[in-house]
C-alpha cells in the first residue's frame, strides 16, 4: 500500500485489536500484518510506548510450559480507542467525499 | 546465526538502556521467537532486520521517552515551590538596589512634573502681564502720536507685540494641555503598569 501508516494511525490500530480482546506480541503483529504493511520489528516499541503512556499493561499467563505477556487496555486505553475511533470515521468520510468527487467527472 | 546469537547481539546493542528496559525488549523478543516456532528461525531473524538496526528502533522510542520524561520533570521544578522561594529570596535580596532606584526614579519623575508645573505658571504670568501692559499701552499710544510720530509708533508696535506674545503663549498653553498632558498620563500609567508587572514577575 501507497499510503503511509503514521504513527497515530498504528497507535489506533493496536488499541483497536486489544478493544476486541486481550493479545500477546506475536499475535498481534500477525493480525496487524494481514491488512498493514507493517515490519515485525516495529511494534515492540509501539507497545512498549504505549504501556509506558498508561493505555496498556501487561499481564504473564503460561502456555504450553512457556510465558506469554499479554496486553489489554486500561481505563485510559479505552478511552483513547473511543477517540481515535470517532476521529477515523469522520476523517475517512472526508478522504472518501473528496475521492469520490474525482469519480463525479466520468459520470458527465 | 542463530536465535541465541541474535537475541544477544541485540543485548549488546541495548547496553545504554536501563537494566529494566533492556530485559523487557528481550523477553518479548525471546517469546517472539518461540511462539514463530523453532522451524521459523530464520525467517523470524529476515523480518526483523539486521540486530543493530532492530535495537535501533528500541532505542530511538526509549529516547523520546526520555527526553519527554525530561521535559515534564523540569517543567514541573519550574512550577515547584523551591523556585518561588528562589524568585521571592531574589526578589528580597535585590530590595536594597530596587528600592533606592525606584525611589529615584520617582523623584525624578516628581521634579520633571514641578519644572514642567513651574514654566506653564511662568508663561500664564508672562501672558497676564502683557495683557495688562499691553491693552492700556495700545490705547495710549493714540495720545502719544501727538507728542511725536516716532514715540506713538513705539508704543503701538509694543503693545500690539505684547498682546500678540500673550495670545502665543495661550495658544501654546492650550496646545500643550490638549496634547502632551494625555500623553503625559499615558506614558505614566505605562511605567506604572510596567514597575507593577516587573513586581508580579518576582512574586512568582
Amino acid at each position: 500500500m501507497e499510503f503511509q501508516l503514521g504513527s497515530a494511525l498504528l497507535d489506533a490500530c493496536v488499541l483497536s485489536i486489544l478493544h476486541k480482546q486481550d493479545t500477546y506480541g506475536y499475535k498481534l503483529t500477525h493480525e496487524l500484518k494481514e491488512t498493514l504493511n507493517v515490519s515485525e520489528s516495529t511494534l515492540y516499541p509501539v507497545l512498549r510506548r504505549l504501556t509506558k503512556e498508561n493505555y496498556l499493561e501487561t499481564y504473564d499467563q503460561e502456555h504450553l510450559g512457556r510465558n506469554r505477556r499479554y496486553y489489554r487496555l486500561t481505563e485510559k486505553g479505552r478511552e483513547k480507542y473511543e477517540e481515535y475511533y470517532s476521529q477515523w470515521i469522520s476523517f475517512q468520510e472526508k478522504v472518501t467525499k473528496i475521492m469520490k468527487g474525482g469519480k463525479e467527472n466520468d459520470e458527465d | 546465526m542463530t536465535k541465541i546469537e541474535y537475541i544477544n547481539r541485540v543485548k549488546q546493542h541495548l547496553q545504554i538502556l536501563s537494566n529494566e528496559e533492556r530485559d523487557d525488549a528481550i523477553q518479548y523478543l525471546e517469546e517472539y521467537f518461540e511462539e514463530a516456532g523453532e522451524d521459523n528461525e530464520q525467517q523470524v531473524m529476515d523480518e526483523l532486520g539486521a540486530p543493530a538496526k532492530y535495537a535501533a528502533q528500541i532505542k530511538a522510542e526509549a529516547a523520546i521517552k526520555t527526553n519527554e520524561n525530561r521535559t515534564r520533570n523540569f517543567t514541573q521544578k519550574q512550577d515547584s515551590s523551591l523556585k518561588t522561594g528562589l524568585m521571592i529570596a531574589g526578589g528580597i535580596c535585590a530590595l536594597p538596589i530596587a528600592l533606592p532606584l525606584l525611589i529615584a526614579v520617582v523623584a525624578l519623575i516628581f521634579a520633571g512634573a514641578v519644572t514642567v508645573f513651574a514654566l506653564g505658571v511662568a508663561a500664564i504670568a508672562v501672558a497676564i502681564a502683557c495683557t495688562i501692559a499691553g491693552i492700556p499701552l495700545l490705547f495710549s499710544s493714540f495720545g502719544m502720536f501727538n507728542l511725536s510720530f516716532a514715540d506713538g509708533m513705539v508704543a503701538l508696535g509694543a503693545s500690539i507685540g505684547m498682546i500678540g506674545l500673550s495670545i502665543l503663549i495661550v495658544m501654546t498653553f492650550v496646545l500643550f494641555i490638549s496634547r502632551f498632558v494625555p500623553w503625559f498620563i499615558k506614558q505614566m500609567s505605562r511605567l506604572f503598569e510596567k514597575l507593577k508587572g516587573g513586581k508580579n514577575d518576582e512574586e512568582k
